[in-house]
């Protein structure tokens, strides 16, 4: 009886031990390759080159730099279909009954398993730009912007600090200091379009 | 040899070796600068290799906000990677930079003006001034365009107090309906106002451009501490960009293929800019004023303290060194 117990205690340990195993793999194929690479401005080219290898693409710009375009191993958000299926069938056959998930074991470790190898040897790649400077400096994060004619606006002051700036501290009384302060005011908020 | 020889054989060296160093530091320059065919004289000094030939590694570094260039200037102070030089920044960014700085800012020269780009696009029924009066004017308000627009109603005896001003983005203009009741006018920079003539045909006209009013600036600005710790370097960069701005104004079809390679424009788009732009590299009569009229306005608006007194806004020292016949004899500007 208890030697009995023990193979069935051991066989359930493997498979749990399996099952859990090839989720553990599953899941493993969403921890290779990077997510879109970033670095801070004015990283030395060669440093880029390092982590991403020599760029597919390179265009000289006309000020002495150049767009170099990388490819890189994308960092896979979830399992591919097979992966996930399998681990949709476990969670399926551990809820309609212990016996059905036991017996679907040794058909679904090694398709969890051949699933997270094909996700391996799969491998899916991006592509990302980076601008360098004459120098070989990192400039831009993709190309140089486009061109644009760009009319930087200056803030509106707050109400407040526009009334305050028109206010000379005048004695209380001083008509001519208080009229200065209206006809101030008035202006400041025409300029600012507040009726 | 005694040691005393040694001793100063050694200071010898390491003096050497710091000035040859600090030669070679000062030789690297960081402008920042924005992606417009006013600022050509850059790009042809970049492309031509006239910064080289004045011993000097230029980066420039496009930027489509002033604002984000002159962050990055104020940010770099004390950094070694990615210390900006210089930056290329409208005249009233300039201004405001340099009072919120308390004067460490400073103007090294404007590069270049335009007066045509900025445009009073009216509805077909507003054939003058005087018929704006009262008549709402929308344009970007705190904007050299709002400037332009304070200009023109003054010399037309107005004031912003005579209209209603409207706060809108200069792209609002092509969803605007000429035939509505709210917006007589609108003041923006090209090449909305091309694009909205283009979309709304005889429902609207051009009424005016700032020509005769005012002008919008691109000015090479820096820290005044940079300029004193590297002294010479403004005087090259200004040569070099005198080369640029020559060449620019002789080879149109150069600053054409620039803006195709660098940002990928269409040549109709830089070619309307270029047309536009005075490149200038001095400091003549209509810069002192439109910086005093530009001064006035903004202190007007609030934008600049009363007190403020924006004569040291420029640094003219390297100019006068390089071009001195290029600097107006007031060549400061002062309150009105």
């Amino acid at each position: 009886m208890s030697a009995r117990l023990g193979v069935h205690l051991s066989v359930l340990s493997l498979l749990v031990l399996g099952a859990g195993c090839s989720t553990l793999i599953v899941a493993a194929s969403t921890t290779l390759g990077q997510d879109t690479p970033v670095y801070p401005s004015y990283t030395a080219r060669r440093l880029v080159e390092d982590k991403l290898g020599k760029p597919v693409a390179v265009t000289p710009l006309p000020d002495g730099g150049v767009v170099a375009t990388y490819r890189y191993r994308a960092r896979v958000a979830e399992p591919n279909a097979v992966g996930r299926g399998t681990v949709s069938a476990e969670l399926a056959a551990m809820r309609l009954d212990p016996r059905i998930w036991l017996l679907l074991q040794p058909l679904l470790i090694p398709t969890a398993t051949g699933a997270a190898i094909y996700a391996v040897f799969d491998p899916q790649y991006q592509r990302v730009t980076f601008g360098f400077g004459p120098d070989d400096d990192l400039l831009y994060l993709g190309t140089p912007p486009a061109y644009g004619p760009d009319d930087d606006a200056l803030a509106a002051p707050t109400i407040g600090a526009l009334r305050k700036s028109c206010w000379d501290g005048p004695e209380s009384g001083d008509s001519a200091a208080e009229r200065r302060y209206v006809e101030c005011v008035t202006t400041r908020f025409a300029v600012w379009g507040l009726q | 040899m005694s040691r005393c020889s040694v001793a100063v054989a050694i200071v010898a060296i390491i003096l050497w070796v710091s000035a040859a160093w600090a030669g070679h530091e000062d030789g690297r320059v960081l402008v920042l600068a924005p992606p417009l065919a006013r600022a050509d004289a850059l790009w042809m000094a970049a492309a031509r290799g006239f910064f080289k030939d004045e011993g000097l590694s230029v980066t420039v570094r496009w930027v489509s906000s002033g604002r984000e260039a002159l962050q990055a200037l104020k940010e770099s102070r004390d950094k070694q990677a990615g210390a900006v030089a210089f930056v290329v920044v409208g005249e009233m960014l300039a201004l405001d930079a340099w009072q919120s700085t308390e004067g460490e800012f400073a103007v090294v020269a404007p590069l270049a003006r335009d007066a045509d780009g900025y445009v009073v696009v009216a509805r077909a029924t507003v054939r003058s001034p005087d018929a704006l009066r009262a008549a709402g004017i929308a344009t970007q308000l705190g904007s050299t365009a709002a400037w332009v627009l304070g200009e023109y109603l003054r010399a037309h005896g107005m004031s912003e107090r005579d209209v209603a001003l409207k706060h809108e983005p200069p792209e609002a203009i092509l969803s605007w309906d000429p035939a509505g009741p709210d917006i007589a006018a609108f003041v923006v920079r090209e090449p909305y106002a091309t694009r909205a003539l283009q979309k709304n045909g005889d429902a609207v006209h051009r009424l005016a451009t700032a020509k005769g009013y005012a002008h919008g600036y691109l000015v090479l600005g820096a820290s005044r501490r940079y300029l004193r710790e590297h002294a010479g370097v403004a005087e090259r960069l200004l040569r070099a960009l005198d080369r640029g701005r020559r060449h620019a104004a002789e080879h149109r079809d150069d600053v054409i293929a620039f803006a195709r390679d660098m940002f990928g424009t269409e040549p109709a788009v830089v070619d309307a800019d270029y047309a536009a732009t005075e490149r200038l590299l001095g400091v003549d009569p209509t810069v002192v004023s439109d910086m005093r009229n530009l001064v006035h306005w903004m202190k007007e608006a609030g934008l600049l303290g009363a007190t403020a007194d924006p004569r040291t806004l420029f640094e003219l020292g390297p100019l006068r060194a390089t071009f001195p016949e290029r600097l107006a004899a007031d060549d400061a500007p002062t309150t009105r």
